[in-house]
């Protein structure tokens, strides 16, 4: 309904107003406390941002590129059984690749507010926190259980459905961030949340737990499916999609991850801390880039 | 009882070996295209031509040329199949 109401073109306009905001934002915004500790004019500012910004937004750009593509796919097959999974795919992608500039444009406009009147700061942290949270709840809920739904033919059939292996690894990681949190091993991150413990374990850590779990299970869902599904092209593309979403919510961990050692890492020269933000980004170019390969070949099937 | 599957069914089940649940879709949109009939319709004498045009087809689906082959022949093979029923009942 919704893809109907506002169209290819509408997609794209919302997403290219929301990349225009954030590049405005953020390079209207000064930062002095950046420009002090690294010892930068207003200009080396801006040139520092923008080595973030030019990757960045030609990665949001092939992301919403594969997932436009994902949703296309999905309005070929509608109908079929794999129809409203892949819809479901589609849609929880557009929203998390829409969410990245948005939730940028909002940050970038919430930080200027903060350097102007210091004493928002908590509660502009505070939002921007929830903003990114509640995009990735809402695109994990549509790509988790679309994946599910695209596996329950196959899991029907098979009993070999085993996701033990990974489910201890989760457990590690989810013990991991949550002791990260509280401990403030990392540094403090009452600075960083401006809310006591109990709140951000209950509210932000795990909601995250349970988006990575949703991805987790996604990506997994979708491998299994294409291991129990006929056809090697259709495996291949599937390949690519299950693979492409393992990265995105390896990026997300490794993004919270960096988050509570926000504290430590402050203290870096400028260099590594780039190389960390480079990393990032390398990461989510090859996550949003394996999916936006795998929908385009998923797309092909149907269009030849 | 099973029943005997017409020739459309025998290259669809071909064709989802490559293109999974995308395979019918795929055969069906072929014939109808290029040879301008309906699936149901699709004789033996019609495999060769479809054959050559899910040739091509492939070929801009996979750089894997030992797919497309392995699919062509899987194809003449059943246009070979076709043939040996009715030599049978000609005698031949």
């Amino acid at each position: 309904m919704l893809s109907i109401m506002i169209g290819k073109r509408g997609y794209w306009l919302v997403f290219l107003g929301c990349i225009a905001a954030y590049i405005v934002i953020t390079l209207g915004t000064s930062n002095p406390e950046l420009a002090q500790r690294y010892n930068l004019t207003a200009t080396g500012v801006r040139l520092v941002n923008l080595t973030i910004i030019v990757p960045i937004t030609a990665i949001w750009i092939v992301a919403f590129y594969g997932a436009i593509q994902m949703k296309e796919y999905a309005a070929a097959i509608h109908g079929s059984t794999e129809g409203k999974p892949f819809d479901l795919i589609a849609t929880g992608l557009v929203v998390s690749v829409l969410g990245f500039p948005l939730t940028s444009a909002i940050a970038a406009a919430l930080k200027n507010i903060a350097i102007n009147t210091p004493s928002l700061a908590p509660a502009t942290t505070i939002i921007q926190n929830y903003a990114t949270l509640a995009v990735a709840i809402i695109a994990f809920y549509y790509i988790g259980k679309g994946a599910q739904h695209l596996a329950l033919p196959v899991k029907k059939r098979s009993v070999t459905f085993d996701n033990s292996r990974w489910t201890l690894a989760f457990i590690i990681i989810s013990s991991i961030f949550s002791w990260l949190v509280i401990s403030h091993y990392g540094g403090n991150t009452r600075s960083l949340y401006h809310m006591p413990d109990w709140l951000v374990i209950g509210t932000l850590a795990i909601p995250y737990l349970w988006v990575w779990y949703q991805g987790a299970v996604a990506a997994y869902c979708i491998y299994y499916y294409q291991k129990h599904v006929k056809g090697m092209l259709y495996q291949r593309a599937l390949v690519y999609c299950s693979a492409g979403i393992g990265a995105v919510i390896g990026a997300s961990v490794f993004i919270q991850f960096v988050t509570v050692f926000n504290e430590r890492l402050s203290r870096l020269d400028l260099t590594p801390l780039l190389g960390i933000v480079y990393i990032l980004i390398l990461i989510y170019a090859v996550g949003y880039g394996l999916i936006a390969k795998g929908a385009k070949k998923l797309k092909a099937l149907e269009n030849i | 009882m099973a029943r005997a599957q017409n020739l459309y069914e025998k290259t669809v089940d071909i064709c989802t070996d490559y293109l999974g649940p995308a395979g019918e879709r795929f055969m069906r949109r072929q014939i109808a295209t290029h040879l301008g009939k309906a699936p149901e319709q699709l004789s033996r004498d019609d495999l060769p031509e479809l054959s050559n045009w899910v040739r091509l087809a492939f070929a801009m689906l996979t750089d894997d040329s030992r797919v497309t082959e392995e699919f062509s022949s899987r194809l003449h093979k059943l246009y070979k199949e076709q043939d040996a029923p009715r030599r049978k009942r000609s005698g031949d």
